[in-house]
């Protein structure tokens, strides 16, 4: 596959639609910032360990309940588009 | 059932969802159900931007407890990952969940039924996750309720070692008494807790290596349509090969509840989740005291106790009816050091059950109590008329069974003056008896007067004793 | 009249304490400065002023009644509009989220509420934190109030304008790898990128997670301690937020932090290609005072720094195009009506990001996918272990690294547009050091012109005490 290609797949995964126009534009530019991050492959890397990136460890909580938002709250960012509370969408399977 | 010519193989990721008090990543109450939408939510499960998890450490515990019970591996050194896909009901845009260092892997299930199945079945990872909100689709509408957003998920994976429906049900009915006994979840199928997914395939028998194909079939909610899928792709499969074809590798969904699929049209990329360490949480690190301290607090397991039962000498049917049953286990393990265990084990599959099945166990009930009725039973001091009745009178009120059974003038009696004068009443009573027998007319009428006698006695008295005590007195 | 240009928190506590001046003056004088100001700069994206004077209003009232002066008690300032403010507009620079109105507060809008600080509204930035100029904003470019052909820096730039033209005392940005630097180093100002955690992100529209911290931008170390003593600190919504003991503006003004000197650490890597050398010029003179000062000057290598801005641009972008995932029409933001889901996720998408967005959602979508993640995500990883380590084995030398914060002054608007790059390669020198989580500030180090130079102190974990200490004597 070409970057061309891999664009567009990755367009898909991220639910971006591109124009052709863009497609043309973006391509290039990311191709020289991908191209760029390949310095990277200039290093030996593979006594380098990575597991996970943080100086913390079991930062976690008991297991106690607080007020949730409102329904009202909930659903504010959607006032045209809720119904009796639910958030709503033209149907997502098709029949 | 007739033969068959394949093997199944099959492999089952299982749902569970955990019955903590708040939700895996929030502090939203988990008892949402039957609720208005979206009543249950906050920022992080509602994924408001800006909003951060914080991770529920009892949920944590009880997956490791689960590992622990399946005979995993512990990663001692866990963490959180994101797993990305992008749908309505999925409120961040990915799920957290875990990718490389799952709670637990490399276990096992000891699965096992009434009629004799034993067989491991190889855990291969069990993960924490979240579940996503509920998606109800009417008309040409889908309303989104994210109540359920959030909820701390377990995810087990099995191993294809499953090879009959038998084998699948048993599976799902020893991992949902599992988790049961452990109280990491309430596994009720009606509200959903529990969701299994089947990868299945079929090969002639003998055959070891894997088939080179597997059929997915997602969202079955419940043990009885999980057999109708396995039964239902049986058929299916077993079709294609006979027509010496190769079935295709898919994902089918339920068409209904009888257990037949459709091939669901599986959407292009969806299977680049492009999984990373979640940034937002920290590791998690089990350290040895703490997975001591699990692994101390894990319960005798379903199959253990049914080997402890079996070797206590009960049958397989006895034992696995207890197994299966809190309150039936519970009397039983209360009580079996202190009577009969057989004898406990029968009072409590039989009457005991009975009773409390329909009017409840009252409060002021000591189950502690079965073991002094069984007792007075072994002694001889109860017959099993008596025995019932005591049970009745225990569970719906309380008190104690020799209590009960003496205020009822139940006790065995083997006083000869009580039963003499019971024997005079009931030959005075009885003349025509008492004359056909003694002129051989009817040498049957002793078994009328015996039976005068037992019910006068309200059956205290042991019937060899009356059937000699009445015979001499004739 | 009150200059709010030139007047700092420490001098308002003392006004207010004085009843040399009231809150409503203060806020009006800052009102004034923003109306005064908006229509050249566009700093702001919402304002608050009605709230803002209600409350000021409030305190008037509470100082009469004798309550005490300090802190940010009474203090107008902004926050950056990556931050969510219950009621109150937020919108991240960008046209999906153009109309959104949260429903809860941002930890450290409520813990600034909660100690009296007025608010003013809410300042522009690049969309998302995607830039270094705020030129990627959906409600326009801000304008450098220094030299207004000029871009502030980014993506908190219109704190940094703000705070320039006396739009608030301080602001609040939020730097994911020198978004508070870099429009500190631009506009005059001091820029603190905290500790990884010590303040806490809950609320914070994310950016990178691993990388975003937030912290103040302010005239002078002295306030940006004021202010570090009110937000930072452990937050039981922020699982990775830190300890702290807010005690800084304490600590700098001990006379033993006084007289206290350092070894000061100035990368080689830092001064080479690519640095203007007027700015060069202006950060060794900085770097000459401090050792009249009596500081020890070492020089030291970083000789991964070459590997820094590709390593942080693919875990960044990585993060990113997790994070802006959620941003997907159904319970909030852009909305538009298609016959199916699918559609109308991706129209939003497509029409509420930026082309810079897209752009980098692209790139951290494909650093992520598989095929591309061992070679990318992978990779960036283990070379931020690296870096981490290299900034260790620095500071066992050295207490504190100097470094221009910028390479160049601010670039002309519109001057980067086609070369996305080479805007990226601004930022190299902050923000090689977000992926390693350690603190380093910004503060004007000396001007060129009309426009000022910023110098950034660099320290291990949880340092800050040291940098504001070591920044105040340069500036004492």
């Amino acid at each position: 596959m070409s970057r061309k290609d891999d664009i567009a797949h990755v367009a898909k995964l991220a639910k971006l639609k591109l124009t052709d126009q863009e497609l043309e534009d973006f391509v290039p530019q990311i191709e020289s910032i991908l191209d760029y991050m390949q310095v990277l492959n200039e290093l030996d890397l593979d006594l380098v360990d990575f597991k996970y990136n943080s100086m913390l460890n079991n930062v976690t909580r008991d297991d106690e309940v607080k007020e949730s938002l409102t329904q009202e709250e909930a659903v504010s960012g959607r006032v045209n588009t809720q119904t009796d509370g639910a958030f709503t969408l033209n149907r997502v399977v098709k029949k | 059932m007739s033969e068959r010519k394949y093997e199944m193989v099959i492999g089952l990721e299982v749902h569970i969802q955990q019955n903590t008090k708040s939700k895996m990543f929030c502090r939203c109450s988990t008892e949402y159900f039957g609720k208005e939408p979206n009543t249950h939510t906050c920022p992080t499960c509602l994924g408001l931007p800006g909003a951060l998890p914080y991770p529920n450490q009892k949920a944590i515990d009880n997956i490791i407890a689960l590992g622990l019970a399946l005979d995993c591996s512990i990663n001692q050194f866990s963490k959180f990952d994101r797993k990305s896909y992008m749908y309505p009901d999925l409120s961040k845009g990915f799920q957290t969940s875990q990718h490389e260092l799952p709670f637990c892997f490399d276990g096992k299930l000891e699965i096992f039924d009434k009629k004799g199945l034993r067989k491991s079945i190889r855990i291969n990872r069990a993960h924490q996750e979240e579940d996503t909100g509920k998606s109800v689709h009417k008309d040409d509408k889908t309303f989104l309720d994210f109540n359920k957003s959030g909820m701390p998920l377990i995810e087990i994976v099995t191993e294809p070692d499953i090879n009959s429906t038998q084998e699948v049900s048993a599976f799902a009915k020893c991992l949902k008494k599992t988790v049961e006994y452990l109280g990491v979840s309430d596994a009720n199928m009606e509200k959903g807790q529990m969701r299994f997914e089947v990868n299945m395939s079929l090969r002639p028998f003998g055959e070891e290596a894997l088939p080179d194909y597997k059929v997915e079939v997602k969202n079955i909610g419940s043990i009885s349509v999980l057999e109708k899928v396995v039964e239902s792709e049986y058929t299916r499969q077993s079709q294609i090969l006979d027509r010496n074809e190769v079935p295709v590798q898919e994902t089918r969904g339920l068409v209904n509840m009888t257990g037949l699929t459709q091939s669901q049209r599986v959407k292009e990329n969806s299977a680049d989740y492009r999984y990373f360490p979640e940034p937002d949480i920290p590791v998690i690190i089990t350290s040895d005291e703490k997975l001591k301290s699990i692994q101390e607090s894990i319960p005798e397991l379903p199959y253990q106790k049914l080997d402890r039962y079996t070797q206590l000498g009960l049958n397989l049917e006895i034992s696995t009816t207890l197994v299966d049953d809190e309150i039936k286990f519970q009397a039983f393990d209360i009580n079996s050091r202190d009577c009969d265990p057989k004898k406990l084990a029968n009072l409590i599959v039989g009457k005991y059950t009975q009773v409390y099945s329909e009017f409840g166990l009252s409060k002021e009930f000591e189950v502690s109590e079965l073991a002094s009725l069984v007792s007075l039973q072994t002694e001889g001091k109860l017959n099993s008329d008596a025995v019932d009745i005591v049970v009745e009178n225990l569970v719906r009120s309380g008190g104690k069974a020799e209590d009960i059974a003496q205020e009822n003038n139940l006790i065995m009696s083997d006083n000869t003056d009580e039963l003499k004068s019971i024997i005079e009443k009931v030959i005075s009573e009885n003349n025509k008896a008492v004359e056909d027998f003694k002129s051989g007319k009817n040498p049957n009428a002793v078994g009328f007067l015996i039976g005068q006698v037992m019910k006068e006695g309200k059956g205290r008295f042991d019937a060899t004793k009356v059937r000699e005590t009445i015979t001499q007195s004739l | 009249m009150i200059d709010v240009k030139t007047l700092t928190i420490q001098e308002a506590n003392q006004m207010l304490a004085n009843n040399e001046i009231t809150c409503v003056e203060l806020t009006q004088a800052c009102i004034d400065a923003i109306e005064s100001n908006e229509s050249e700069i566009n700093a702001f994206v919402t304002t608050t002023f009605d709230l803002a004077l209600e409350k000021a209003s409030k305190i008037d009232q509470e100082i009469a009644e004798g309550h005490e002066v300090t802190g940010v008690y009474g203090i107008p300032y902004s926050l950056k509009d990556a931050y969510v403010t219950k009621g109150i507009k937020t919108t991240a620079g960008s046209k999906i989220l153009e109309n959104y109105v949260p429903a809860y507060d941002a930890a450290v809008y409520k813990k600034l509420d909660e100690a009296g600080a007025i608010l003013l509204g809410k300042t522009n930035m690049d969309s998302f934190g995607h830039g270094s100029s705020t030129e990627n904003s959906h409600f326009g470019v801000t304008c450098n109030p220094l030299d207004t052909s000029r871009v502030p820096g980014g993506s908190s730039g219109g704190s940094g304008a703000a705070v320039a033209y006396g739009g608030g005392l301080f602001s609040i940005g939020e730097d994911t790898g020198g978004s508070n630097r870099a429009p500190a180093s631009f506009c005059g100002l001091v820029g603190v990128k905290p500790t990884y955690g010590l303040v806490s992100r809950y609320g914070s529209i994310a950016y990178a997670s691993s990388y975003d911290t937030v912290g103040p931008i302010t005239k002078t170390i002295q306030d940006a301690t004021i202010v570090m003593d009110v937000i930072a600190g452990k937050d039981d919504y922020d699982a990775t937020s830190i300890e702290s003991d807010n005690d800084y503006e304490k600590f700098i003004n001990k006379e033993d932090s006084k007289s206290k000197r350092y070894k000061i650490g100035v990368p080689e890597e830092f001064f080479q290609e690519g640095i203007d050398p007027e700015v060069k010029k202006v950060i060794e003179d900085a770097i000459e005072k401090y050792r009249e000062l009596g500081h020890e000057i070492i020089d030291i290598n970083l000789p991964y720094t070459k590997y820094a801005v590709a390593a942080y641009y693919v875990i960044g972008l990585s993060e990113t195009s997790s994070n802006l995932n959620r941003l997907d029409g159904i319970r909030y933001g852009l909305d538009v009506e298609t016959d199916n889901w699918e559609e109308k996720i991706t129209q939003v998408r497509t029409e509420g990001f930026t082309p810079e967005t897209k752009r980098r959602i692209l790139i951290g979508t494909y650093t992520l996918s598989a095929g591309f993640a061992d070679q990318y995500y992978n990779k960036a990883q283990k070379v931020r272990e690296l870096l981490k380590d290299q900034f260790q084995n620095a500071f066992e030398q050295v207490d504190i690294i100097l470094t221009p914060t910028m390479p160049v002054l601010p670039p002309v608007i519109g001057e980067h547009d086609d070369d996305p790059l080479k805007m990226w390669l601004m930022d190299a020198y902050t923000c090689s050091i977000n992926p390693v989580g350690i603190p380093a500030i910004s503060l004007p180090a000396g001007s060129i012109g009309d426009l000022s130079v910023g110098m950034q102190l660099i320290g291990p974990m949880e340092s800050e005490k040291e940098l504001f200490n070591l920044g105040m004597q340069f500036q004492s």
